[in-house]
């Protein structure tokens, strides 16, 4: 589950650069060839979309087949089961996530002992592990030595776990590491306890890295089926179904709209945080 | 903070323990099972383990040109992500300035990260008769085969899949760096040509090497855009063998030896990773 490296947690900086009049594109030489590229490239990245909307949107297999919203009308209904397992699947991982990963970043940043960069650097080693190789080991390891994780949903979700923890664990990291440390000593000294601020002073500033990390999980969890292939058993979800009618029928409407559903979902979860948080701390930084 | 220094070394640990517990049992003694499952004659792990080096020559004397393909379509797909993924980022960077055309152009960039899976499908529905240029194709004389299930559009897919990780490791590199530099160029008479070798290029170095190994590790372990846009031959990649050795055939030796070589891969490419970034690191400071 490499797909993503921590580059990508970054919040999108709106005016990193200083401006300087005369810059503008349409006074440079190169200035359309610019914009030319740019549109090409966003073709490109729009067409597969295109493509499976276009596929989805017939009434059914055949080529020439009517126009028809009915493959959408139909997910729920077609797909509903497997549909159910992703959304299981996802939010437990989520859960566990957030679990196990705000204490140890908590440690990991706030605390000093030997060892701490090396242990933080074999905990997010799963990072560049492809998942190819994940969905291997852990059949081997269900196989041979967790015999009760085979074909279980606790077994799918704990490889997700392992898979996506360090999305969750990296950017709770930086933004706790982004924390001046006034504000917890600030409770210390003025009487709470270590939880209490915790949970009150600390937690609260922690919200972006929160945010972040869930945002990460969710998008490769509901999206992954090559983990889920090696460890699934019986518990198939959306998008191994959706690699298993790719793999083994035509373009059929239906695969076609299941695709296009995930997708979206994905898209929409990505714009709907992003604007979230930066409204919020944007508007709070501008102020 | 000493109060927090007094506690003692019990604390961190406590906080940390499940998940180091929880990665040792999932992600180390898995990749223990690998190793060993990989020397040990098939059918014996249970009673009295053999162990052979069989499936490790098996695939040094079968698998030779496999892992020869895998390393030319990750190494062409990571070439055409840096020439095209650099002038990319450096007009996203420098050239867009309106805020809502810029977070329009990253949002797009946002789709591959759901996976190559989407990218196959997509190419296929656009393809296959019925998709949306099936028409354009007909009209050009052009079998759709001719594209579809070659090993050209496999480096094509995994180019797209990963160009948006080159984009954005350039994009931080670009960030980080003075736009001075290029305009004192400008002004002192370097033609566009001479910019980017002299001034460009060099200070970008270390963004665009990070960008280029995620790109290559991506590309190597990639699984659906070679299984579902490759023909048979270009199937024989090393992501794609490895599962239908496991899954197909259940013959886990050989998958096994060949998931340690990507192991193997996986562990050199951390190494360098860690080692530029801390290149990078160093010369943001200087």
């Amino acid at each position: 589950m490499s797909a993503i490296n921590p580059e990508m947690m970054r919040e999108p900086q709106s005016a990193p650069i200083r401006r300087r009049r005369g810059h503008r594109p349409g006074r440079r030489r190169g200035g359309l060839l610019a914009y030319l590229f740019l549109a090409a490239m966003s073709l490109l990245y729009v067409a597969p979309l295109v493509g499976m909307v276009v596929a989805s949107l017939h009434a059914s297999v055949r080529v020439d087949a009517p126009f028809s919203v009915a493959p959408y009308g139909d997910l729920i209904q077609r797909y509903g089961h497997e549909l159910g397992v992703s959304v299981r699947v996802t939010v437990a991982t989520i859960l566990i996530n957030l679990m196990l990963t705000i204490p140890a970043a908590y440690g990991l940043s706030r605390l000093h002992f030997r060892g701490r960069d090396l242990l933080l650097s074999a905990l997010t080693a799963a990072l560049f592990i492809p998942p190819v190789i994940f969905g291997l080991a852990l059949l081997l390891a269900y196989g041979l030595v967790f015999k009760d994780l085979v074909d279980t949903l606790g077994g799918l979700i704990l490889a997700m776990v392992v898979g996506t923890y360090p999305l969750m664990l990296l950017p709770l990291i930086t933004v706790l590491r982004g924390i001046p440390p006034v504000y917890e000593e600030a409770g210390l000294v003025l009487g709470a306890s270590r939880i209490r601020v915790f949970l009150r002073v600390t937690l609260p500033l922690m919200a972006p890295g929160i945010v972040a990390g869930v945002l990460l999980t969710f998008i490769i969890v509901w999206n992954e089926f090559l983990v889920t292939l090696f460890v699934a058993g019986t518990n198939i979800t959306a998008p191994l179904l959706l690699y298993n009618r790719i793999a083994f029928s035509g373009i059929q409407p239906s695969t076609a709209a299941l695709a296009v559903f995930l997708q979206t979902t994905s898209f929409v979860a990505i714009a709907v945080f992003t604007l979230a948080v930066n409204r919020r701390y944007a508007g709070r930084a501008a102020r | 903070m000493g109060r927090w220094r007094r506690v003692g070394a019990a604390w961190p640990l406590g906080l940390i323990a499940p998940l180091a517990i929880l990665a040792t049992a999932l992600m180390v003694v898995p990749l223990v099972c690998v190793g060993v499952v990989s020397v040990t004659e098939a059918d014996t792990f249970f009673f009295a383990p053999k162990y052979t080096g069989e499936n490790y020559s098996a695939f040094f004397d079968r698998y030779g040109a496999l892992f020869g393909r895998s390393f030319v379509n990750a190494g062409l797909a990571t070439l055409a992500a840096a020439l095209v993924g650099v002038p990319f980022a450096y007009i996203l960077e420098r050239r867009v300035y309106q805020p809502a055309l810029r977070t329009a152009l990253r949002a797009l960039l946002v789709f591959p990260l759901f996976g190559g899976l989407y990218i196959a499908y997509g190419a296929r529905s656009l393809l296959l008769s019925g998709g949306a240029l099936a028409p354009v194709l007909r009209a050009l004389d052009i079998e759709a085969t001719d594209i579809l299930y070659t090993r050209g559009l496999v480096i094509f897919g995994l180019a797209l899949y990963t160009l948006p990780f080159m984009v954005l490791n350039v994009s931080a590199a670009l960030e980080r760096i003075d736009p001075a530099y290029e305009e004192a160029a400008e002004v002192l008479g370097a033609g566009l040509a001479r910019r980017w070798r002299k001034v460009i290029l060099p200070l970008l170095r270390p963004g665009i090497a990070i960008g280029c190994v995620i790109c290559f590790s991506l590309s190597l372990g990639e699984f659906a855009v070679p299984k579902l846009v490759g023909g048979p031959a270009d199937q024989k990649v090393l992501s794609v063998v490895v599962a239908e050795r496991a899954l197909g055939v259940q013959d886990y030796g050989l998958a096994a030896a060949l998931g340690m070589a990507l192991v193997a891969i996986a562990f050199v490419v951390t190494y360098v990773m860690t080692r530029l970034s801390r290149e990078q690191f160093r010369e943001a400071r200087a």
